[in-house]
């Protein structure tokens, strides 16, 4: 029989041949890399079965689309005068495209109804779903989360998951486009039992346009600075201009970054999904044999103490009582029986 | 540099030192070099999504292996079938890293050669240990928990692999030969 050792230097021999792929550490960086179009992640090659799924998901949308269209009388106009739509949603990658027609499903008549009310604003929408699962359905559950947010065109932002010891749960916080979120809330009820779904919308419509205002004022004061800055004579006043100069392009760059951020958020609708595995009932103890009789046992020596602290009080009591009563009646006897005894004598 | 980014940096650096050992496990499991790298990729990925849950210092070495087996077993799943069994690759697009003398290459070429194969032919369930006791080195326990299997099974699997890998013809006229070379 082959000994350890030399085993070792086969298998060791054996794994020395591969040649690891230099950039491989550099393609899965980049996949992990937050941006949406870069969560998914990058494989070595592309398969003909994903491409050829993919043009006949595209022919699919597009068949249902002309059906669609061809059964209002060709007419895209319906009761109201409001133009009957459809919303694409692109996913990640590129590579997939959804077309919804915003009357064939509730929660598509729900993102209609939130399209129509923010148009033209600016919305951050979040929102936090509570999912119970169970112990080992966990891990799965986290994985369809993910695959549903990439499938959205969004990915995981952040997630602590427990999976062993006695608390087993955590949350995940997906992005998704915003166009999609109505959508992906809806897909994401169905991956568990849902304790509790809330959502909030926040219009910064008016942060948004305050930001572009001051930036627009703030590149025009360094217009004119820069114009003065040409003008200066001495070289204190080219110093304070170009001071004053400084300061406003910091201020610049501190609101272009806010912008960043306000677009990053409006564009992108965080879910918070919180996993939470029920603990199971407790025990009332076994039901039979030796854990039987011990709890038994148990059961009635604590039962024991309870009656003997119950009897022990209840003899206190009387105990205490019988003294305060000897007592009252000494102290009626010392200060009666001298007088009857006198009376006697 | 933030404190979150410092963070990210050293788990890259890690990520980076574990590469290769996780990629030439990965191709020791399923002898399939575009497989291990899939299957490496996704679950650096995974690590990556789930980094705050990762365990520190020795910890991280066996979770590394038991993610990088959960996607090998993914990836056959995906690609082979339910069983995820297939008939050995014929050849593998394997390099030798060193520069040794054309003889030499033959040799260790045969050698590595007729160890993949016979590890191909060793059934998964005994491949797995095997691959994680003598390649990556972990102790029995290490691989019971990176396989979801009690310390006890994994030694009676290390023992049966042993056992048909030592039976197995090809392997045993091999290091019979380099014994008698000696």
């Amino acid at each position: 029989m082959i000994g350890d050792d030399e085993f070792e230097a086969l298998l060791h021999a054996a794994g020395g041949e591969f040649a690891v792929p230099a950039d491989g550490p550099d393609k899965i960086l980049a996949a992990a890399a937050p941006p949406a179009a870069e969560g998914k992640v990058v494989r070595g090659r592309i398969r003909f079965r994903e491409f050829a799924l993919a043009g006949v998901s595209v022919a699919a949308v597009v068949a249902l689309a002309i059906v669609l269209v061809t059964s209002s009388g060709g007419s895209p106009v319906v009761g109201n005068g409001a133009l009957r739509t459809y919303s694409l949603e692109q996913t990640a990658g590129a590579q997939n495209a959804i077309a919804t027609p915003r009357s064939a499903a509730p929660h598509a008549t729900a993102q209609n109804t939130r399209t129509k009310a923010t148009s033209g604003r600016d919305i951050v929408a979040t929102g936090t779903l509570r999912l119970t699962t169970t112990r080992a359905a966990l891990r799965r559950d986290v994985a369809r989360l993910e695959a549903l947010a990439i499938r959205f065109g969004g990915y995981v932002s952040a997630a602590a998951i427990v999976e062993t010891g006695p608390h087993p749960g955590g949350s995940i916080v997906v992005k998704v486009p915003a166009g999609s979120f109505a959508a992906f809330n809806a897909r994401a009820e169905r991956i568990a039992r849902v304790k509790s779904l809330s959502t909030s919308d926040t219009d910064v419509t008016a942060r948004v346009v305050d930001l572009g205002a001051r930036l627009t004022a703030l590149v025009d004061e360094r217009s004119q600075l820069e114009v003065l800055l040409g003008r200066a004579g001495k070289i204190s006043d080219l110093l304070s201009v170009e001071n004053e100069i400084e300061n406003v392009q910091s201020q610049i760059e501190q609101i272009q970054g806010e912008q960043r951020t306000l677009a990053a958020q409006v564009g992108y609708s965080a879910l918070t999904v919180q996993l939470a595995v029920p603990r199971p009932p407790h025990s009332s103890g076994p039901s039979n044999g030796f854990g039987h009789a011990w709890h038994e046992a148990v059961s009635g020596f604590v039962n024991g103490v309870k009656a003997f602290v119950s009897v022990l009080g209840d003899l206190l009591f009387a105990v205490l009582s019988f003294i305060v009563a000897a007592l009252i009646i000494y102290g009626l006897w010392r200060s009666v029986w001298p007088r009857v005894r006198r009376r006697i004598a | 540099m933030t404190g979150a980014s410092a963070d990210t940096s050293g788990l890259e650096d890690w990520m980076k030192s574990w590469y290769a050992p996780a990629y030439r496990t990965a191709c020791l499991v399923l002898n399939d070099s575009t497989g291990a790298e899939e299957a490496v990729q996704e679950a650096f990925l995974r690590m990556w999504r789930f980094r705050d849950a990762m365990p520190e210092g020795e910890a991280a070495r066996p979770w590394l292996y038991r993610v990088v087996v959960n996607s090998c077993y993914s990836w056959a799943r995906k690609e082979w079938g339910v069983d995820g069994r297939r008939a050995p690759q014929a050849s593998l697009e394997t390099l030798a890293e060193s520069s040794p003398g054309p003889d030499e290459i033959a040799v260790v070429g045969d050698r590595a050669a007729a160890v993949r194969d016979a590890l191909a032919r060793l059934p998964e369930a005994f491949r797995v240990p095997v691959v994680l006791r003598y390649y990556a080195g972990m102790s029995e326990k290490e691989i019971a928990v990176a396989i979801h299997r009690r310390a006890g099974t994994v030694k009676s699997r290390l023992h049966e692999a042993r056992r048909l890998l030592s039976a197995d013809a090809a392997l045993s006229a091999f290091t019979e030969e380099e014994e008698g070379t000696r």
